[in-house]
């Protein structure tokens, strides 16, 4: 059987698997007996390039099962796995809705907006704060990766989430995002606007919940200092064409 | 020339019926799609075949009982028309063979219009429309074929020219069809509704809430349930109820024509078809009106609302102009006053419309407010809708109060002691309003068959354009709807008044009776009549006097508070019904995800028979109760307390009805549209804090707007004709 390797951001991970990225990302969401669900954010490896792998381990481990089915996770590593992980060992990136229906989303480059705006980032390792901040995308990622600074880590990933009206003006109306206590929301872009000295300002600390995937601007980040990787989220027109049944699935929300 | 224009109500029955055979054969043409579209709708049209089936049983039961004891207190106790037992009969078939017409066509529609909808929203539009003509029709056809036939028939046992008091016991007895109509509805609304919301609620909760899995997804067991539960509820429910309204508001009119001119046989017979030639034109220009809703290929959502716009109101406009020139030809008396009352009607159904969609479309305040409310959680969403739903009854009942002010004042040539032409003025309001029912149940009916091709459209996995297409067709129709819904619930006020007034000439009928074996009447009061013919000289007013019907008398007191209270009850139990429902609907979704593998990977179909019959069952067993209070508690209040306690609970059960069917209807229609206001983008949108108390005001509204408030309409008639049955009864014996 054929192996894949993945780096889950859904906790941090790295699994190695028999399912293809599709089956996988679908195992993950509601399980095999269908009795759990919760969206899943994963990124395929390259196994050959990365050098530390346990081959061993994945040999003993990562057999099918006596009936012939395919070994669903065998977990190899889930302490600072994006730290140790080589960044051109990531494949494409993959997005899992609660009901388990997954989308692939490949590498491109990004292309920087030359108006200085308000962002929103929502932080997924190593922690999952949630950010307002001035920088654009490759200036975050490149604030928050200098371990020159007490505050940093090795590497980073997050994504964009949209903020409309609100990038521009604070006291617009929040029309169609559905941000949680959105007062603190303005509260963060007001002291953001009155401190120009002030790159970032925590707007959660701890985001606990799923993320709504039609809150997502352009897409997802990941990088350090020299590297800065992206994955663009397709448009809402793209995904209502192309993918209409996973964008239908990430409509729904579970209460 | 009066009698050759009688011949046009059964002629224009018949083309309603041929057009509605037309309308169904061109559906038929179409094709139903792919191998797929065709299973899921085999799958729709089993369920909703094997509800109807399982119901009619129980209503077959029903109506047998029914029919014994009428035909034994007509032939046993001589207290009734021995027609009546017929006429029940009829009336009640009549009525499920509209809504089971409506309700086949329907089904059979859904995956043509889906497929209709792949080429274009405009061929989709033809043939989802062409579905609802064809139920609008049928009702109209079938309501006015059964008028015409009982009219023929009893004209023969009694001929109307030969005695006046002959077309009071024809108009009279043909009102006991009524009864059979109503209680058909009573069961089609409360069964369908019961079974739509349980089927909704219980697949929303767990497929929506907490599977996670959008709706009409075919993974989830419950959605086949909710498709059948469109078509029983929303289609064969609505049927029936337009059926036993339309019919109800000739009936009453014609009894209360009857009444008016007792003593000169050819004004009275005049005054009696006015109402069926009414609705005989308005069935002509409902055609009319239907053949004008057409667009060009690539019409915008906007040219369909024009086109079907342009179809309602060419058909509104004429009719008041068709009336205008029957009034004209019969010559009735003051036959301008009746046709302005007439116009009343109409407006008066117009005002409630506007004001249905001001209080729950989310293009206004109203519901902008409620959906604002959510902000700070469900608890405020909910105070905020019941809020607005209690003040959205100020409009729909100062609309009726003054029409049924002008409409008597015109009719009764501004003279309020002529209490008969006033009434019969009102009775011709609610005539008016119904009168081009063809087109306006066209515009309703076609809704739920648009609801369930988008259902087809997903489950069937076609393009998601064809989804969009569908979703617009049903739009269009919630917003066309609301006129429609204007018209019954303001017809159902103006019909139930008619109805009481008609129960006086009934009474009078049912003392006639009695003096074929006995020499004398004392009514209560102690007035003692010698000889039947004194009844025709006796007014409304001292008929009151006779049988101590005023304010003073607690008896009366005692009937307004149970018809209140029957309100309620009924409420109360049929909005129960569908929480237990759903809670077994809930219960059977949740086993088939956690016992069936493969349901949620789409590898595995679900159960869906089993969530049908679920429904099913939950729904017959559920109706039995509350259709058997609005039966039995009328018939005891007569019983027990007499004419005066009957009167009361007519007017406890009239006033608190209409005001509470139209907070119900508004109430879960607000919260409906306050979701719907969220989830197009606005306060946080699909997903936010706003969006969990709108889903959940959504939730509890759907029983208010689906089940019990559109229940109500047929509750407060339904009592009104059972008690107008057994007057004859109610005379001859009462305890108090």
């Amino acid at each position: 059987m054929e192996k894949y390797f993945y780096f889950s951001a859904t906790p941090e991970s790295l699994v190695a698997s028999h399912l293809s990225p599709y089956k996988f990302g679908n195992y993950l969401a509601v399980g095999t007996k269908k009795r759990i669900k919760g969206q899943a954010i994963f990124f395929e490896i390259d196994p050959d390039k990365v050098n530390w792998l346990p081959w061993d381990y994945i040999d003993k481990k990562l057999l099918p099962y006596e009936d012939g089915e395919p070994k669903r996770s065998v977990f190899l590593s889930i302490y600072r796995v994006l730290e140790n992980l080589p960044l051109n060992a990531l494949l494409d990136l993959y997005l899992v809705t609660d009901d388990g229906k997954v989308l692939g989303l490949q590498k491109s480059d990004f292309k920087m907006q030359k108006e200085k705006i308000v962002h929103l980032y929502q932080q997924f390792i190593p922690n999952r704060t949630r950010v307002a901040s001035r920088l654009s995308p490759p200036e975050f990622m490149k604030f928050l990766t200098d371990t020159s600074k007490p505050v940093s880590s090795p590497k980073l990933f997050f994504v964009e989430l949209k903020l409309n009206k609100l990038a521009k003006d604070p006291e617009a109306s929040l029309n169609n995002l559905p941000y949680t206590n959105p007062d603190h929301l303005r509260d963060c872009l007001i002291r953001l606007q009155h401190l120009p000295e002030r790159p970032t300002k925590t707007v959660i600390r701890n985001f606990k919940e799923d993320l709504s995937f039609r809150t997502l601007k352009d897409g997802f980040f990941i990088g350090d200092q020299e590297t800065f990787i992206f994955y663009p989220f397709p448009s809402s027109e793209e995904l209502e064409d192309k993918y209409y049944s996973w964008w239908r699935s990430a409509l729904v929300h579970s209460f | 020339m009066i009698s050759k224009l009688f011949w046009v109500v059964p002629v224009a029955s018949v083309i309603a019926l041929f057009f509605a055979w037309y309308f169904f054969r061109q559906i038929m043409k179409e094709s139903e799609g792919t191998d797929v579209m065709k299973r899921i709708a085999k799958h729709v049209r089993n369920g909703a075949m094997a509800y109807i089936k399982q119901q009619y049983k129980i209503v077959a039961l029903f109506f047998l009982v029914m029919t014994i004891l009428f035909a034994v207190l007509a032939y046993g106790f001589h207290l009734q028309n021995g027609w009546v037992p017929f006429a029940f009969l009829t009336g009640g078939f009549f009525s499920g063979l509209a809504g089971f017409i409506g309700m086949r066509t329907a089904t059979y529609a859904s995956a043509r219009t889906a497929n209709a909808a792949r080429k274009s929203l405009n061929q989709g539009l033809r043939v989802a429309f062409r579905s609802g003509a064809v139920m609008g029709l049928v009702v109209v056809g079938l309501g006015l074929l059964d008028i015409s036939l009982w009219f023929i028939v009893l004209n023969a046992v009694y001929p109307a020219a030969e005695n006046s008091h002959h077309l009071q016991i024809i108009t009279t007895t043909m009102l006991t069809f009524g009864m059979g109509a109503s209680a058909q509805a009573l069961f089609a609304r409360v069964g369908g509704g019961i079974y739509t919301k349980a089927a909704d609620v219980g697949a929303d909760l767990v497929g929506k809430i907490e599977a996670g899995i959008p709706e009409d997804d075919p993974r989830n067991p419950a959605t086949i349930a909710d498709n059948v539960g469109d078509n029983v509820g929303d289609v064969a429910g609505m049927g029936a109820d337009l059926y036993e309204s339309y019919c109800g508001s000739i009936l009453a009119t014609a009894a209360l024509g009857a009444a008016a001119f007792i003593g000169d046989t050819e004004v009275q017979f005049k005054a009696v078809i006015a109402p069926m030639l009414i609705a005989a034109v308005g069935i002509v220009l409902s055609i009319l009106g239907i053949y004008m809703v057409k667009t060009k290929e690539g019409a915008t959502q906007k040219n369909l609302l024009n086109s079907l716009s342009r179809g309602i109101n060419t058909s509104s406009i004429l009719i008041v102009l068709g009336a205008l020139g029957v009034l004209w030809l019969l010559d009735i008396q003051n036959w301008v006053g009746v046709w302005l009352a007439m116009v009343v009607g109409l407006l008066v159904g117009i005002v409630i419309g506007k004001s249905t969609e001001y209080f729950t479309s989310e293009e206004y305040s109203p519901t902008r407010k409620i959906a604002k409310s959510s902000d700070t959680g469900p608890a405020t969403l909910i105070i905020s809708g019941l809020g607005i739903g209690m003040i959205s009854t100020f409009i729909p009942v100062i609309s009726v109060v003054l029409g049924i002010i002008f409409a008597f004042l015109f009719a009764s040539g501004g003279d309020l002691a002529n209490s008969k032409m006033g009434l019969y003025g009102i009775g011709i309001a609610a005539v008016g309003m119904l009168s081009t029912l063809g087109i306006t149940l066209a515009t309703d009916a076609y809704g739920p068959v648009a609801d369930n091709a988008g259902g087809n459209a997903e489950m069937s996995k076609l393009d998601p354009e064809v989804r969009k297409r569908t979703d617009a067709l049903d739009s269009l129709g919630n917003t066309t709807a609301a006129t429609g819904k204007g018209f019954a619930i303001g017809s159902a006020a103006l019909t139930a008044l008619a109805l009481l007034a008609s129960y006086i000439e009934e009474l009078k009928v049912g003392i006639h009776r009695l003096f074929e074996s006995t020499t004398s009447y004392i009514f209560p009061n102690g007035f003692e009549i010698t000889d039947p013919f004194q009844l025709d000289n006796i007014t409304m007013g001292d008929f009151m006097t006779y049988f101590q019907v005023h304010l003073m008398n607690p008896i009366v007191l005692v009937g307004v508070f149970i018809g209140s209270m029957m309100v309620f009850l009924f409420c109360g139990l049929t909005m129960n019904a569908v929480g237990r429902c759903a809670a077994k609907m809930v219960a059977e979704v949740r086993r088939q995800f956690r016992e069936i593998a493969g349901i949620m990977e789409g590898t595995t179909e679900p159960e869906y028979a089993k969530c049908v019959a679920i429904s099913t069952k939950g729904a017959q067993i559920e109706m039995i109760l509350p259709s058997f209070l609005a039966i039995i508690v009328p018939i005891l209040v007569g019983l027990i307390f007499g004419v005066p306690g009957a009167i009361g609970l007519l007017v406890g059960g009239l006033g608190t009805g209409f005001v509470m069917a139209v907070f119900m209807a508004n109430t879960g229609g607000a919260w409906d549209n306050a979701k719907k206001y969220i989830e197009s983008g606005n306060l946080g949108g699909k997903g936010s804090e706003a969006h969990k108390a709108a889903v959940i005001g959504d939730t509890i509204g759907d029983p208010f707007k689906d089940t019990s408030g559109p229940s109500l309409n047929i509750l407060i008639k339904l009592m009104s004709m059972v008690t107008i049955v057994m007057a004859g009864v109610t005379v001859a014996f009462t305890i108090i």
